[in-house]
């Protein structure tokens, strides 16, 4: 009880601290008081600190069964392992929200102390609009769902963690992708400050680039740590299935994936000034957008949280922050002359960034519309629903041209490209023409599988032809220009993920068998013998475990039921992993004549959409390790642009 | 009670944030006419 006081308290000062802060940096930095704009800072560091001590009394009344807590109650039981224990921080509304604060207070402090050479108005408005934020996530916490609420009466036990949050996936998904969310507010807090302190050069995105590509590799680690999970826990063969709340995890990714690739143009160019404060405006909100589907229960969806009371603060933040960022673009932006005033060349390598983002801008509209159909329509009179298809014959397309501008884009030069280009072009072509060829003689004739997978082929060999030209004419030029070699290492990457993709859907084989102990079954080219199947008591749960003999090995799917939640049931798939394949096997149901019902999934090259995955955030981190700027000499020598203020 | 709380470790956070403020030397007192007291 004690700690629900401290923590209700520490939430309330962070608030109070918060509020302080935002009104005095913005006053500070509209007069530019110096010493104002430093205690404006200090208050956002004391807030972070509040926020800290928070989130410790409510990890510590989770440690600690602490069941006079509604959260610890609703979210823990005595009979949940510890780590899980640990994992409910985030586990529900209350507490993911706490950590989405204590992130955003985090990077918030790390970025306002790294930012010293920014200038002080920048720095006052970044303080300002970072307070802004945190105090909308304080408030909302402190007032409208407390994770300290306190019950009448203590309980000596709690409910439990929901049985599918129950498992390996729950420590590593949620705080990955919360905090890839709640990193992308720090470009956006900058963006906009340098708009409201008139300076249009590329300082802030220098600045903000580390922020923008951990949001990035955050963003990208959640969404297949997400896909990885789904795929193991949900027991339906697939790891994406445009639910909403995938979704809007995907719409920001798309946005920043944008920003990262057109913010280079400004750096290098000064040219895309405002379309580019548009994409990290346009991420910010999405992520904002995201918060308030996934946590307003709007939309149906797999994922949401139970409906709440802060689903009506959410949209009138997300409101607040459009009316915000377009009137300030609208009336800043206006201000500032882009580049040397002449239109982008197409055939250059600012040409293929802005096509490339004009096409992910496609893709963010066919989900966006997707995702919001079920909402709009039923405003309308009649709820409609698309599912897959439509994504896909939507947004395929799109992701077509993406993979063909992968392949050509980056042998693109700056300005203007020439007759060596289209030579350089030879070797995706090749790799294209190879892989199609070599498709059709296969006898693949599925449309996706014919386009998707040479063009990935020709995107790889673009990144294979430039490591290989480095590696023969000048090595060292892998360690000094690492960020470009990083980039197309992520790139490999992507064209792993893809290949995964792409053969996993295409190439999926599916059968629903009912087996008697001693029965076998065939699935593409493997056959599975049902062993038996045996109860097991595991503490928190029981499990009716099957064994599926194939060749030496054996596959253990099970059902689990937790008798504590009222019966609640479980699928635990059982997955063998090879390179090339995974089989994968659900036990469907457990029948009363002694056999039982299994549904045998064959899913090929699903382990290189993991395995690809890796490749691009090790791509990220090595091209960015140490890295500063992209050309230094040029940073230096361009002064920058100042607006009238 | 958690008003309380919060009140508490707003007294505590004070000194750290208003530091700036703290640290500024007021206006330097004039100097005392020679044979008077300080």
């Amino acid at each position: 009880m004690i700690l629900a006081y401290l923590g209700a308290g520490a939430l309330l000062a962070g608030l109070v601290l918060g509020g302080f802060s935002a009104m005095l940096s913005f006053f500070a930095g509209w007069r530019q008081t110096t010493v104002f704009i430093q205690v404006g800072r200090r208050a956002f560091y004391a807030a972070t600190v509040m926020t800290v001590l928070a989130a410790a009394v409510l990890e510590l009344a989770l440690l600690t069964h602490d069941f006079s807590l509604v959260y610890v109650t609703e979210h823990t039981d005595l009979s949940t392992p510890l780590a899980l224990v640990a994992a409910g921080f985030y586990g529900g509304q209350e507490g993911s929200l706490l950590y989405w604060t204590l992130i955003l207070g985090v990077l918030g402090t790390a970025s306002l102390v790294a930012a010293g050479s920014l200038g002080d108005r920048v720095l006052a408005y970044a303080t300002g609009i970072l307070a802004t934020i945190l105090s909308f996530f304080l408030f909302v916490l402190a007032v409208v769902a407390s994770p300290f609420e306190l019950l009448s009466l203590t309980p000596p036990d709690g409910l439990g963690l929901n049985p599918v949050l129950r498992d390996g996936g729950m420590l590593i998904h949620p705080p990955v992708v919360l905090a890839g969310f709640a990193a992308f507010a720090i470009p956006f807090a900058f963006a906009c400050a340098a708009l409201l302190a008139g300076r249009a050069d590329a300082a802030w995105i220098r600045h903000t680039r580390r922020f923008a590509l951990l949001a990035w590799s955050l963003q990208t680690a959640g969404l297949l740590l997400g896909m990885w999970w789904a795929y193991h826990v949900l027991g339906w063969g697939g790891y994406w299935g445009w639910d909403p709340v995938e979704n809007v995890a995907l719409m920001p990714w798309l946005a920043t994936t944008a920003y990262l690739h057109s913010s280079q143009v400004q750096e290098r160019r000064g040219r895309l000034r405002t379309w580019n404060l548009g994409l990290v405006i346009l991420a910010f909100l999405l992520v904002v957008f995201g918060t308030f589907i996934v946590r307003s229960g709007v939309v149906p969806s797999v994922h949401t949280f139970a409906i709440s009371a802060i689903g009506p603060w959410f949209l009138a933040f997300l409101f607040a922050c459009l009316v915000f960022s377009v009137a300030l673009v609208a009336i800043r932006s206006g201000t500032s002359s882009e580049g040397d005033g002449r239109a982008v060349p197409v055939a250059s390598r600012e040409g293929a960034f802005v096509l490339q983002n004009l096409l992910l801008i496609g893709v963010i509209a066919v989900v966006m519309w997707g995702t919001v159909l079920p909402l709009v329509s039923g405003m309308l009179g009649a709820e409609r629903v698309v599912g897959a298809p439509y994504y896909e014959r939507a947004a395929g397309p799109l992701f077509a041209a993406l993979l063909a501008l992968l392949a050509i884009g980056p042998l693109l030069p700056w300005r203007h490209a020439g007759r060596a280009t289209v030579r350089a072009l030879r070797w995706p072509a090749a790799g294209a023409a190879i892989t199609l060829v070599v498709l059709l003689v296969l006898g693949v004739r599925s449309w996706s599988a014919l386009i998707g997978l040479p063009l990935a082929a020709g995107a790889a060999s673009t990144a294979i032809s430039e490591f290989g030209r480095a590696l023969l004419r000048r090595p060292q030029v892998l360690v000094r220009r690492r960020r470009r070699y990083g980039a197309y290492l992520a790139h490999m990457g992507l064209v792993v993920v893809v290949a995964g993709i792409a053969a996993s859907h295409v190439w999926q084989q599916e059968k629903d068998v009912t087996l008697q102990p001693g029965g076998s079954a065939a699935v593409g080219g493997y056959t599975l013998t049902y062993a038996g199947a045996e109860q097991r008591d595991l503490g928190d749960h029981t499990e009716y475990v099957a064994a599926m003999r194939f060749g030496d090995q054996t596959l253990e799917p099970a059902r689990a039921t937790y008798a504590g939640l009222g019966g609640q049931a479980l699928t635990h798939v059982a997955i063998s992993t090879t390179p090339a394949a995974d089989l994968y096997v659900v036990l469907a149901a457990t029948n009363e004549d002694g056999s039982a019902t299994f549904r045998i999934f064959v899913n090929p090259l699903v382990a290189w959409i993991w395995a690809g995955g890796a490749v691009i955030i090790v791509g990220v981190v090595l091209g960015n390790v140490g890295e500063t700027s992209p050309m230094p000499e040029l940073a230096r020598r361009r002064s920058p642009v100042t607006l009238p203020a | 009670m958690a008003i309380i709380v919060a009140t508490l470790l707003l007294f505590l956070a004070g000194p750290f944030v208003l530091w700036p403020l703290l640290r500024t030397p007021d206006e330097p007192l004039p100097p005392a006419a020679p044979g008077t007291f300080p």
